[in-house]
């Protein structure tokens, strides 16, 4: 082999190796090319798990664009005022996109999600109210919010949802399970400040309840089929 | 027989296998345990030292001479409060909370915070407040010597976390609970918690703590908006029928969905996606929420704020500004604050939920609004200069404005408020505008959905 041809491989392989570089910096960016049923790769799994941030259930995060995370983007752009077409073009990331990031600084500076208590939140509205209309769902989150404020419990968000006894999602191990995105929802809907439950402390189902001490407790409303006190 | 040696040898595997699985799961579940053991140990060996340093801080604020130390103390009482609050719902229990041992640590915080906050501003504690320092003291002593009776009953001998219930074959063996201590029994408690459910029934026989700035334990007060007059259920229907209409809904019949209680009594009606509680008390609206899906995007978020403040306005809710715009895609969350003499109100306010698709007010909740308004007399005392000499010299205001904020336990304040700039980060400041102190600070943080005030 001459030195001449040498030379001419070696550029060949540093060529394709740059160029395989550049197309995989590419190829993992999200927002680059419209994503659809069949779609593979780390731009896929990205979006999985900004879907999954925001409670839509894609299944496993396996970078592989199947049935289940189609039906969530379908979810997703229904729920965001998008034209409901599946496909993850342009505009459904970068709504996506903005409603995953981080919380920055009036200069721009990155401090971070700051969405680890409406997750918990969330967790526990899914677990307790994942049937019950909308508004009973922002009711429970209320619950939550209403209790950390009151003097007899605990004084955050973690430590009233973790509290010994208090919600039973927590004893079975229910609120493990992702959040539903109507729960993500309501729980930052009751972050905001928004209560219609009228400032309850309790909720319970009269049809599973026997306990004497919440069928003692004034009632205020009743929301689905839940009865919410104080 | 060869059949037979078969059969006894493959059981014979079995055996080992499920002795073994049985082994191994066992060894589990005690790693488990002691797991748990050390967790519930640690919980408890915390709240023993958190409850005795509190009140070693609490004896020192007491005692303190100069301000600044009795402000460090103070904080630090704040600040022990709230950490003995949280070990304590770290505890093993079957149901609830320990519900006036909590409440009086919460006490503690609250008092020694409000307390602290007076004696910045320059204002010594009086009379009365030394006097109530001095009750919560003794009654945290007991509180906590009640506690070490328990952490030494716990080291001599094994006690138990919680009650277990009697298991069927050993009937007869009754645990000891808080309705002992009422009824005045000294049995010697089978578990902490019921120990700590004793410890608890024998505050709630104490009168309660009265002082001064103190949160009401109901978490609505009496509402100071409502007007005097009560509606019925047609003259209620009415009023939502009108509300709905000026949202844009035409021909939507309401029908009745119950009934309301507590401060906000009411009727409740519903439309398919629709659901809106009428207050007794004036007929006013105080909550409104409709679940329609929604359509393509089509404004921006400012665009749908102000859409909204149009619709309140045309509703005769006039003068109102949107702040806390929250942008969530297909809709936004906002407040409306009510601007009285160019003066935002903060806590007179309605919460939205509006539509990117047409602006279309989909969520209202007024209850905040009835709570707080109130006729106020807004003439500041100091004047927009006095008030900026109190700022930092290092700071760059952007903006000034003025404002009735919220305080801790219902309380309000007439402020300026001045957004300033410093290292990058905007806050906005409140400088009373009767005393000129220094009432408030928050940050503005910009999250994914828009300005964020910590």
């Amino acid at each position: 082999m001459s030195l001449h041809s040498r030379k001419g491989l070696l550029l060949a392989v540093i060529f394709s190796a740059l160029l395989l570089l550049i197309s995989s910096v590419g190829y993992a960016a999200l927002g680059d090319r419209n994503l659809a049923r069949g779609s593979r790769g780390p731009e896929v799994t990205e979006l999985q798990k900004r879907l999954q941030m925001l409670g839509y259930v894609v299944g496993p995060i396996d970078g592989i664009f199947g049935r289940q995370t189609e039906s969530a983007v379908r979810l997703f752009q229904k729920e965001h005022g998008l034209t409901v077409d599946g496909i993850a073009g342009r505009n459904t990331i970068r709504e996506l996109k903005r409603l995953t990031g981080q919380t920055v600084t009036t200069g721009g500076k990155a401090i971070g999600y700051k969405s680890s208590d409406v997750n918990l939140l969330a967790r526990l509205v899914s677990a307790e109210a994942k049937g019950e209309p909308y508004r009973g769902q922002v009711a429970v989150a209320a619950v939550v919010l209403n209790r950390v404020k009151d003097p007899n419990f605990p004084n955050s968000i973690p430590d009233v949802i973790y509290q010994p006894g208090a919600f039973s999602p927590v004893a079975n191990g229910e609120i493990w399970k992702e959040p539903v995105s109507s729960a993500v929802k309501a729980a930052n809907e009751a972050l905001a400040g928004n209560d219609p439950s009228y400032g309850a402390l309790f909720f319970f189902n009269p049809a599973k309840t026997t306990n004497k001490y919440l069928w003692s407790r004034p009632q205020i409303i009743k929301i689905g089929n839940h009865i919410f006190c104080r | 027989m060869k059949n037979k040696n078969f059969w006894i040898s493959a059981l014979a595997v079995l055996l080992v296998f499920s002795l073994l699985w049985g082994f191994s799961e066992n060894r589990r579940a005690a790693d488990l345990k002691i797991a748990t053991e050390n967790q519930n140990q640690r919980a408890f060996n915390d709240f023993v030292s958190n409850l005795d340093e509190l009140e070693t801080n609490l004896a020192k604020s007491k005692v303190a001479g100069t301000p600044l130390q009795q402000v460090y103390y103070l904080s630090q009482t704040k600040l022990q409060s709230e950490i003995t609050v949280k070990d304590l719902s770290l505890l093993p229990a079957k149901e609830f909370g320990l519900t006036y041992v909590d409440q009086f640590l919460n006490q503690i915080g609250e008092f020694s915070e409000s307390l602290s906050q007076q004696i910045v501003k320059g204002n010594r504690p009086n009379q009365e407040q030394e006097e109530t320092l001095s009750s919560i003291h003794d009654r945290l002593i007991e509180v906590n010597r009640k506690i070490q009776e328990i952490a030494v009953n716990l080291q001599a001998s094994n006690i138990v976390w919680v009650d277990q219930p009697s298991p069927p074959w050993m009937p007869g063996k009754e645990t000891a609970t808080a309705a002992q201590a009422e009824e005045g029994e000294a049995s010697k408690p089978a578990s902490v918690r019921s120990s700590l459910e004793q410890l608890d029934a024998s505050l709630q026989k104490l009168p309660p703590l009265t002082y001064s700035g103190q949160k009401d334990t109901h978490a609505t007060p009496e509402p100071l908006g409502l007007p005097d007059f009560k509606v019925d259920e047609e003259n209620a229907r009415q009023a939502a029928q009108e509300f709905i209409k000026s949202i844009g809904y035409q021909n939507i019949e309401l029908k009745s969905n119950g009934t309301t209680n507590g401060v906000f009594e009411g009727y409740s009606f519903a439309a398919e996606n629709i659901s809106i509680d009428v207050c007794k008390r004036g007929g006013v609206i105080t909550f409104f929420r409709d679940e329609r899906p929604l359509g393509l995007q089509q404004l921006s978020a400012e665009q749908a704020a102000a859409k909204a403040i149009q619709t309140l306005n045309d509703m005769g809710w006039k003068s109102f500004t949107a702040t806390a715009v929250e942008d969530f895609g297909g809709y936004i969350q906002m407040d409306a604050v009510y601007v009285q003499d160019n003066v935002r109100i903060y806590p007179d306010k309605i919460h939205l939920v509006v539509t990117k698709d047409n602006g279309q007010i989909i969520g209202y909740n007024a209850t905040p609004y009835w709570l707080y308004h109130q006729q106020r007399n807004l003439i500041p005392q100091i004047t927009r200069e006095q008030a900026k000499s109190k700022l930092r010299n290092d700071v760059q205001i952007k903006e000034s404005n003025m404002a009735v904020i919220s305080l801790p336990g219902y309380a309000e304040a007439f402020c300026y408020e001045y957004r300033v700039h410093k290292d990058g980060e905007d806050y906005l400041i409140y400088i009373n505008a009767q005393d000129g102190t220094e009432e408030k600070i928050q940050r503005i943080v910009i999250t994914p959905r828009g300005e964020f005030f910590q």
